[in-house]
């Protein structure tokens, strides 16, 4: 169960997030949704331990936010928005060399059928030579090699082709479901928020993502 | 630690052509300068025609002296030759040694001892025509204390005592023990400058120069790598960036301490000239860190080049690699302690500039991260 109490982050004068509550349960799907700026991408770096928030708890299975980081890491599998790639491997040498420096060892087999499981059978193509959703679903690979129980990605499928962005939404849902994993995932598509997420949390001022979402008879969170 | 090499090998894969070239740049650098030096030794070497139908004694002494002196190139040649390589302008003169050269000096006879040709251009004629005549005076003298001492013994009943071969012999022994012309003087309480190495380089300075551009090049990839896409991986990494970094150096460094102990034995084989691995070992950690740390501190490795750039050209200067600078060293002596390359030249291993970096890499390492990306 992943845990956020209280939480709050400001730049500056700036307030980003202001006492912020959600609890996920294992096996489910969150979207967060919001404007430009709101402060997804902030709350997603918090969840992945990669900002400090300024006050409030976090835990994700018993493990406290600022305690147990290196313990947090090792279950956290975190995609950046920028696509996070050596450009003069291929997609071979990327899987090899992050699986390398990775927690868990895997061989060459299992780093293969994690690529096909996210639909990407490019195994000796250049990083160049790939189209953006390949691109994407590598990135996504990459991030898993460790096998991952938390995984967050920051607007995974920004850019892409519809059937790329649909196999990566489908290989998320059955991560939660089959694998038992956490998934929190921020997008502006909104479609494809309603396709997969079982919970949706909404920040920021601006109305617009609330109000198409509940229209459509999704329930949405808001968490500010 | 296996992991970390497994992944510079694929890292050094796709950088193979310009890896190899850093590694290999100071010795080879190195070798090309002593060698061009040397060429351009041979080649600025003044041609000066000797011309000598009779041997002897004298007249190969003669020749060796001329052989000796440095700067000049000797060419032994016929009459006719000599005077058309003269015209052509490919002898800077001719000397031609009289037939009667060695029967002259034991006669003590010194007129018409050479003939000399020469052009318009030769521009060199007179210093050398005045260190021809110079030799040619000190056998002239030589025979003519032979023959002094000869009429003396006769005088005193001592005719037949010594030969005059001996005499000349013994005179040549007697120069060359006391090296009269050699001896060099130096103030009181001033070490000596006797070096008696014919390589007017310092090669270890020129090494060393080229070593430090190399090393400052090699570390580049700190830049790319800081500020690649794929550093918030890191995070969720068995190895911090930070450690990654530090291994990925401590590799470098041993690859360039390969190469360097290559270059030991190379130069000790081919110009013989030796250093100590604690001293090398000691340079280029010191450099290295060096390197490592000012990486840090570009985003953008254009600008970093230009810096390694000037920073080697300064340091080169400063160390009197390219020009002799002993009274700026003299005015600042302290400016010695911040060189790097001060130590390695001193056959030395620390310095000022040495325990700053040391100091600066303990500081990078302990310090905690403030970049959004704890790593």
């Amino acid at each position: 169960m992943l845990q956020v109490n209280a939480l709050n982050k400001s730049y500056g004068r700036r307030t980003v997030l202001k006492d912020v509550h959600f609890s996920v349960s294992p096996s489910q799907v969150v979207g967060l949704v919001g404007e430009n700026g709101a402060g997804k991408s902030t709350l997603l770096e918090i969840l992945a331990t990669l900002t400090k928030p300024d006050d409030g708890t976090l835990s994700y299975k018993g493990l406290q936010y600022g305690k147990d980081e290196k313990k947090l890491r090792k279950q956290i599998g975190f995609v950046p928005q920028d696509i996070a790639l050596w450009e003069d491997f291929s997609v071979k040498e990327n899987m090899l060399f992050f699986e390398k420096l990775s927690w868990v060892k895997r061989n060459k087999q299992e780093l293969r059928a994690l690529l096909e499981e996210v639909k990407l059978d490019r195994w000796k193509e250049k990083v160049t030579q790939l189209s953006g959703g390949m691109r994407r679903k590598l990135n996504l690979a990459i991030s898993l090699i460790h096998d991952p129980d938390l995984i967050l990605l920051d607007e995974p499928t920004t850019g892409i082709d519809l059937k790329s962005s649909k196999e990566i939404g489908s290989y998320l849902h059955n991560q939660a479901k089959q694998a038992n994993k956490t998934v929190v995932y921020t997008s502006h598509d909104m479609s494809e928020i309603m396709d997969i997420c079982d919970q949706v949390f909404f920040i920021g001022e601006d109305p617009f993502y609330e109000e198409i979402l509940t229209a459509s008879g999704q329930e949405v969170v808001r968490l500010m | 630690m296996k992991d970390i090499v497994i992944t510079r090998l694929m890292r050094f894969k796709k950088q193979a052509l310009s890896l190899s070239f850093w590694l290999l740049f100071p010795l080879l650098m190195t070798l090309l300068v002593v060698y061009g030096f040397e060429q351009m030794k041979t080649d600025v070497n003044v041609p000066v025609g000797v011309v000598a139908d009779e041997s002897s004694v004298e007249t190969d002494g003669l020749m060796e002296e001329m052989k000796k002196t440095e700067f000049i190139r000797l060419v032994e040649t016929e009459e006719a030759a000599a005077k058309n390589q003269l015209e052509k302008h490919q002898l800077d003169s001719v000397f031609k040694v009289s037939p009667d050269f060695s029967d002259d000096i034991a006669e003590g006879r010194h007129r018409h001892l050479l003939d000399s040709y020469h052009s318009n251009q030769s521009f060199a004629y007179v210093p050398v025509k005045e260190m021809v005549i110079s030799y040619v005076q000190e056998d002239f003298y030589r025979s003519r204390a032979a023959k002094v001492l000869d009429r003396l013994s006769a005088k005193y009943g001592e005719e037949g005592k010594w030969s005059r071969e001996e005499i000349i012999n013994t005179s040549k022994e007697i120069q060359q023990e006391q090296d009269l012309l050699d001896v060099s003087l130096q103030m009181s309480g001033e070490p000596s400058n006797n070096d008696d190495s014919a390589m007017p380089l310092d090669i270890w300075a020129i090494w060393a120069s080229f070593t430090l551009l190399a090393t400052l090049l090699l570390f580049d990839w700190i830049i790319q790598e800081r500020h690649a896409g794929v550093r918030p991986r890191f995070a969720f990494m068995r190895y911090s960036f930070k450690h990654y970094l530090l291994l990925n150096g401590v590799l470098y460094l041993m690859l360039s301490l390969v190469l360097n102990a290559v270059t030991m034995v190379l130069f000790e084989a081919v110009l013989q000239k030796t250093i100590s691995m604690g001293t090398m070992f000691a340079f280029q950690l010191t450099i290295s860190l060096g390197a490592f740390l000012l990486a840090h501190l570009f985003k953008r490795a254009f600008a970093y080049y230009m810096v390694s750039f000037a920073i080697t050209l300064v340091i080169a200067v400063g160390s009197g690699t390219i020009l002799p600078n002993q009274g700026l060293i003299q005015q600042f002596p302290w400016l010695m302690q911040l060189n790097p390359l001060q130590p390695f030249l001193e056959d030395g291993y620390v310095n000022l500039f040495s325990i700053v970096v040391v100091g600066g890499a303990l500081f990078w390492y302990l310090k905690r991260g403030t970049s959004r990306v704890t790593s």
